[in-house]
């Protein structure tokens, strides 16, 4: 697999595979619906994470899953109508601290995406 | 356990010395993590981010020496956001902070920031209502200077009609001009004939009486318009007291001297009129807060009641006395003004203070009133006694410190 992080195609790959396809790539991956409610959690996201898949899926990434990202730089950048950007971020493993880069991305189907990876 | 403190929503950190985060729960990267991201830092050290947003904590945590225990319970910080939609706005953590041990430390902080903007909000709105309040005041108080010139100017002008009427009427001419005819009677009644004289002098009395009626009824008039005049500057005196205590600051006045330039200023009057007048200061300043034109209208205006009141004794070899005592007391000042004059029955008593009612002949009713509002303005009550019809009377003022 050659798809990189910041792959310039990489929404129309995620909007065309399935979570199986999210787990063979070496960064966290998490598919909402626009409300937020977690449709796919990759292996790598519950690597970086400590959240396990079952744990995950049909939960709200926001406020039940990482209430970290429950702010402005991450959750309300949902709200915009196309989004499509990377920004240096920390997630808490339990509760250790973990410096990560997230790509925020929102598809115009429906769907809308977290990509995750270790800063 | 930990899955609990993940979630809490509370900000808990737990960090070293140096500002090391070791430990944070959800809600603290939630509430930090755009403050770390608008300065530039990565987030994993707490002490950069107090630098620039809480140096007062930093410093508290730096300065603390013991080995363990509380740094600080509680303590409000508003920090204001530099980025994203909020940018320009401000939030509010209440922080507490612990010392666990020689290298460790725990932060805990809670957003207030609803709380903290309804409390703004409020404030500005107590603000915006006490200006409203203060610009109404103000346009009142002009409004009350405007007409209070005015009625000035109006009382001046009928004074100066009493005056010019009392100095250039014609009676004093027909007067003289009726002695001459009397005088000359024999004469005229030798050259026109006794009827003719005696007709121009019956007209004369007629012409005579009827310019002293009309003097009369305008010296009436005028004495009607002057009263008139003194109520309406009595009202205005009491509405410029209720404006004015709305906003005024009070100054330090000392009790002692105004009380004693009050007495100086009627001292001709006291002994124009035989009265003896006795003054009991006690040592020292007595201060209170006030206005301190009006307290010397209020002691001026009591203490002519009580010249009043001993010029209308029924015994008039009595000693007329007044007597003017300033007492301090625990948490208070008392002025007592006795007085040997005229007194009052309990029924007149009950009223004295009812806006409206007089005991004198060209009294308005409102100058106790105005004083008692002037008192009260200033902290203070006043109380007008008396044994009863010719038994003098005392009047207590008490302000509060």
């Amino acid at each position: 697999m050659s798809l990189t992080f910041n792959d310039p195609s990489l929404l129309q790959w995620l909007d065309t595979h399935s979570e199986s396809d999210y787990d063979k790539l070496p960064f966290g991956v998490v598919k909402m619906d626009y409300e937020g409610v977690v449709a796919a959690y990759s292996r790598g996201q519950s690597k970086i994470s400590g959240v396990t898949k079952e744990n995950a899926k049909g939960k709200n990434f926001f406020t039940q899953i990482a209430p970290c990202t429950n702010n402005f730089m991450v959750a309300e950048r949902y709200k915009d109508i196309t989004l499509d950007e990377t920004l240096p971020y920390m997630f808490t493993y339990i509760t250790k601290p973990t410096p990560v880069t997230l790509r925020l991305i929102k598809g115009g189907n429906g769907s809308q995406y977290l990509l995750a990876k270790n800063a | 356990m930990l899955s609990i403190i993940y979630q809490i929503p509370m900000g808990l950190i737990e960090a070293d010395m140096e500002g090391s985060i070791t430990s944070m729960n959800a809600k603290s990267v939630q509430l930090l993590m755009p403050l770390f991201y608008s300065h530039g830092f990565r987030g994993n050290n707490i002490n950069e981010l107090l630098q620039v947003v809480a140096p007062d904590i930093l410093e508290q945590v730096s300065n603390f020496t013991r080995p363990n225990g509380n740094i600080i319970k509680q303590q409000r910080q508003e920090i204001a956001l530099q980025s994203g939609r909020d940018e320009g706005n401000e939030i509010c953590l209440l922080f507490t902070v612990d010392k666990l041990d020689a290298n460790s430390l725990t932060y805990i902080f809670d957003d207030v920031t609803e709380l903290y903007n309804k409390e703004k909000q409020l404030k500005q709105m107590m603000q915006d209502n006490a200006t409203e309040q203060l610009n109404k005041f103000e346009i009142a108080s002009g409004l009350l200077h405007d007409i209070g010139n005015a009625v000035v100017g109006f009382g001046s002008y009928i004074t100066k009609i009493k005056r010019s009427i009392e100095q250039k009427n014609d009676i004093s001419s027909l007067d003289n001009l009726k002695g001459f005819i009397e005088k000359n009677q024999a004469a005229i009644g030798g050259a026109i004939g006794e009827k003719k004289a005696n007709a121009i002098t019956d007209l004369l009395n007629g012409v005579i009486a009827n310019q002293e009626n009309n003097l009369t009824d305008v010296r009436t008039s005028i004495t009607d318009q002057m009263k008139i005049i003194s109520h309406i500057q009595e009202i205005l005196n009491i509405q410029r007291q209720y404006v004015k205590g709305h906003y005024i600051e009070r100054a330090s006045v000392n009790l002692r001297d105004l009380v004693n330039d009050a007495v100086s200023m009627l001292a001709n009057t006291f002994e124009k009129r035989g009265i003896s007048f006795s003054l009991e200061l006690p040592a020292g300043i007595v201060h209170i807060k006030g206005d301190r034109t009006k307290l010397m209208q209020v002691f001026l205006n009591l203490l002519k009641n009580s010249v009043d009141s001993v010029m209308h004794m029924a015994d008039e070899n009595t000693l007329k006395q007044i007597r003017l005592i300033l007492g301090r007391g625990e948490g208070k000042v008392a002025v007592r003004i006795q007085d040997n004059g005229k007194g009052f029955d309990q029924a007149t008593g009950a009223k004295l203070f009812t806006r409206g009612y007089t005991t004198k002949t060209e009294g308005t009713g409102l100058g106790l009133v105005n004083c008692k509002s002037i008192i009260e303005g200033h902290n203070g009550t006043i109380t007008l006694t008396s044994a009863g019809e010719g038994k003098g009377a005392t009047c207590t003022v008490i302000f509060y410190l």
